[in-house]
């Protein structure tokens, strides 16, 4: 377990003042899918789950309050980088 | 004779890897073992063959902290897993091996009244479902579990259970080898230490699988692998709703006998049993965040420890003996995703046992032999089906695993 997580404002915390909020990948970009329940059901419910590298979303729940992007293996459960996700709002 | 009694055997034998198996069993857990165990007993001619990248039972099969019971909420998930329960109760006989099992019943503590209409909603389904299933006042509960802290004003008071009498316990491991055993000496080939690490596909019809030893067709491909389940479904590219979170437990030293049942509470996520050792085990929820890692944690160990000693107190100084961790996968409604997959052929799902597997295992592994050679889904997995995510028929077992499931 990361027993350590660096976030971007607040620096290095207790990995239990943060709350883990989903994986970012095909499967849970909201964009470009339509309201079919096919891909409406397949956005809430499906996830690549990936063992290995994985891009996800944090939130500093008990800190800042602000949501960033990690990269994290999910074997070692090792953070390798976080990052404030502006690329992600400004495209 | 008696030399014979204890000459040892070996509970299965070691096979050379065929080029051929009519099914391929991915995953030599206990859902595996127990598929392969009833295909083999339905059908001795066909050739089976289970491989698991580690030795059988190495993950959640061996890690579960082993309670039987099926007072569960919705009429699925009852009828399912009562339909377990009762091969459990035939289960040593069947296979000629000790599990270990006792029933020793269960009780759902109750520390809200929210709590006890939600129980009380669940006793009247069991009932309906013919299991058996009452909601227990605290001096019933004192009757049973003497050392239960009844204190009035405290910080979660107890205020009545669920008791379920058929519960019980068995020797994981035990259902594990037994069901080996079982399906080798029906023929069944074991192949321990041989990864899958691929499969091999024609068009959308599955072929067989690629091997740590070699490349192996198949007729069908069988994928029992809970935690590691999308693992293998990248391989066929296919989408399954499964998040894969650690579960921790941990047993104490052995005690005198003090408690004869298994108890759980919902709203301190803690559940608490005596083994025949003497060793209390303490399990509880999932960690917070999904991962893959089987790395025990000393704030899951604390957690569970102070609400051990809520409910128990005289487990004040008990000391440790050790803490494990397995990894589940969890479904979004707490429910298994048994059978075929849309648009792949020779393939078939056995997954989302999330943290209520181990119970499932005879009725999973039955039913999907069933499945197999009849080709008609039985009547108890037909709701389990993963069609069901995109037809929005969500089951909502909110009962499979009140203590532990909080992701």
């Amino acid at each position: 377990m990361a027993l350590l997580i660096e976030c971007p404002n607040c620096g290095s915390r207790d990995v239990h003042e943060f709350r883990h909020g989903g994986e970012i990948s095909d499967l849970s970009e909201r964009k470009g899918i339509s309201d079919s329940d096919l891909e409406l059901t397949k956005y809430f419910y499906f996830a690549r789950n990936n063992a290995g590298d994985s891009k996800e979303w944090w939130y500093h729940s008990f800190g800042c309050r602000q949501w960033f992007v990690a990269y994290r293996n999910t074997v070692s459960d090792q953070i390798r980088e976080t990052e404030w996700p502006e690329k992600r709002l400004d495209s | 004779m008696v030399s014979q009694l204890f000459s040892r055997q070996r509970f299965w034998r070691k096979q050379e890897l065929s080029s051929y198996y009519d099914i391929v069993i991915i995953g030599g857990g206990v859902h595996g073992l127990s598929t392969a165990y009833y295909l083999a007993k339905f059908d001795k001619d066909l050739k089976v063959a289970v491989m698991d990248k580690s030795y059988l039972g190495a993950g959640a099969s061996g890690r579960n902290t082993a309670i039987i019971r099926a007072n569960y909420l919705t009429p699925e998930g009852i009828a399912f897993m009562n339909a377990s329960l009762k091969l459990y109760e035939q289960l040593s006989g069947e296979l000629g091996l000790n599990l270990l099992f006792s029933q020793i019943g269960r009780l759902d503590i109750g520390h809200t009244e929210s709590t006890l209409f939600w129980l009380r909603q669940r006793s009247e389904y069991n009932q309906l479902m013919g299991v058996e299933s009452n909601l227990i006042t605290p001096d019933e509960v004192k009757a049973i579990v003497p050392e239960i802290d009844l204190r009035e004003g405290k910080p979660f008071p107890i205020m009545g259970a669920l008791h379920h009498p058929p519960a019980g316990v068995a020797r994981h491991d035990a259902v594990v080898w037994g069901y080996a055993r079982g399906a080798d000496r029906n023929g069944v080939e074991l192949h321990p230490f041989t990864e899958v690490i691929g499969i091999t596909k024609e068009g959308r019809r599955v072929t067989g699988v690629d091997t740590s030893k070699g490349r192996v067709k198949a007729g069908l491909v069988v994928s029992a692998t809970a935690g590691w389940t999308s693992t293998i479904a990248r391989m066929i590219d296919i989408d399954v709703p499964i998040l894969t979170y650690p579960l921790q437990a941990f047993v104490t030293e052995p005690l005198k006998p003090m408690i004869d049942t298994t108890i759980s509470s919902g709203e301190l996520h803690t559940y608490i049993y005596q083994t025949e050792r003497g060793e209390l085990v303490i399990g509880g929820g999932v960690d917070h965040y999904p991962t893959y890692s089987h790395k025990s944690t000393l704030h899951m160990l604390e957690e569970l420890a102070t609400n051990a000693i809520r409910l128990l107190p005289q487990l004040r100084g008990a000391k440790v003996l050790r803490q494990w961790t397995g990894i589940c996968d969890m479904t979004p409604d707490y429910a298994p995703i048994i059978g075929p997959v849309d648009g792949v052929d020779n393939f078939m799902l056995n997954c989302g046992w999330g943290t209520w597997g181990f119970k499932a295992a005879p009725i999973s592994g039955k039913t999907t032999a069933e499945l197999i050679l009849t080709g008609k889904v039985p009547e108890l997995i037909e709701p389990f089906d993963l069609n069901r995510f995109y037809e929005g028929r969500l089951i909502n077992e909110r009962a499979a695993a009140i203590a532990a499931a909080i992701h």
